[in-house]
């Protein structure tokens, strides 16, 4: 089978990717670059609502929940350690994001458990891909839902 | 002048002298003072005919933490808008070539093998909704044609898409506002060049990519 997988969703997913790497080179410069970098990350959050497809952790971590402006540590966010957890405060409007900061705390979908199938829909490699499809641990996580 | 006879009366003599518990006065003076249905005993405290109407007091509610900015208070900050001066054509340099990088991996030309199709090709409907769906922002477009004659021909790249216009920095770093509905514009990509008529794309840019889009156009003057 040489026949190229189509993946269901791509326009979506990449529309969201330049985005959010257009307002990360766009979050640093300039007053009006500033300003605009927000509303594309803004933007970036609406089109994921409406598709319906989510963002992954570590880049929804860098937006805020407010203003929905990008996060970066130092510059438009101050980042604190408070009774173990890692507190996040947004510059421009004062709104706050807090994580567990403790060492083995591993996010969800971080975690090696919940991967139970991996796409590749690069051509190049697909090839090989194709009969090592992993499923990983599906019953383990089928237990863990019922208990 | 004063104003001591103003402000209280001074208490009359017989109860000054009369050597009375404060208690024991003041239970003899409602008995007299007060028609006694309005006082009912609770123990050794009085109860006024009032008190049961008084109103429990208030348990403040610990409501959920508001996170989201509401539209005003955007405005405030001066988020919705963008400034019309300090603009530098020159820095925005790393945004077209993104995008241009974007785009061709959007449309699958990485490959110089893909052909490009044409308009009786099968695959022209496929290519044309990608197309109608990808992002704009970053791209270098022309003004090729419009109803205000002033703005054929500007150039520039685009950096805002709202519901009605497209926000343009032009090369004298000037923010120009183009209105959608009455205007075509083009841009290049490797050796493509594409057309968009302005009143085909008149969507919120962040409902496009869910939007069905029809493949027949139907042009109007």
């Amino acid at each position: 089978m040489s026949k190229v997988k189509k993946c269901v969703g791509k326009e979506g997913f990449q529309r969201v990717n330049y985005l959010y790497q257009v307002s990360n080179e766009l979050a640093t410069e300039s007053i009006p670059c500033n300003v605009a970098s927000t509303l594309y990350s803004n933007l970036l959050v609406n089109i994921s609502k409406k598709t319906v497809q989510r963002i992954d952790i570590p880049i929804k971590r860098t937006i805020c929940k407010g203003c929905r402006s990008l996060l970066l540590a130092g510059v438009t966010c101050t980042v604190r350690i408070k009774k173990k957890r890692a507190i996040w405060k947004c510059v421009k409007c004062n709104v706050e994001k807090r994580f567990d900061a403790r060492r083995e705390h591993v996010p969800w979908t971080q975690n090696k458990d919940s991967v139970v199938e991996i796409l590749d829909y690069n051509p190049n490699t697909q090839s090989q891909l194709t009969e090592n499809v992993s499923k990983i641990n599906i019953e383990d996580r089928n237990n863990k839902d019922v208990s | 002048m004063d104003l001591r006879g103003f402000v209280h009366q001074e208490l009359p003599p017989e109860i000054v002298e009369s050597n009375v518990e404060g208690g024991k006065f003041m239970n003899q003076f409602m008995k007299t003072h007060i028609p006694h249905k309005d006082i009912t005993r609770d123990g050794s405290n009085f109860r006024f005919l009032l008190h049961k109407f008084r109103t429990a007091k208030k348990i403040k509610r610990k409501g959920v933490k508001k996170t989201f900015l509401t539209r005003k208070e955007r405005r405030e900050l001066e988020m919705l808008k963008l400034p019309k001066a300090g603009w530098n054509y020159n820095s925005l340099q790393s945004i077209r070539n993104m995008w241009r990088e974007y785009m061709t991996q959007n449309l699958d030309l990485c490959d110089t093998t893909n052909k490009i199709p044409k308009c009786t090709d099968s695959e022209w409907t496929a290519f044309s909704t990608i197309l109608a769906k990808s992002e704009l922002v970053g791209a270098e477009l022309e003004v090729v044609r419009s109803k205000t004659p002033s703005l054929v021909g500007m150039i520039g790249t685009l950096v805002l898409e709202t519901k009605m216009t497209l926000q343009i920095v032009t090369k004298d770093n000037k923010l120009k506002i183009v209105p959608k509905e009455c205007s075509v514009f083009e841009f290049r990509l490797n050796n493509m060049k594409f057309t968009v008529f302005g009143k085909q794309i008149m969507t919120k840019p962040s409902e496009r990519s869910a939007k069905k889009i029809k493949g027949q156009m139907y042009p109007d003057l």
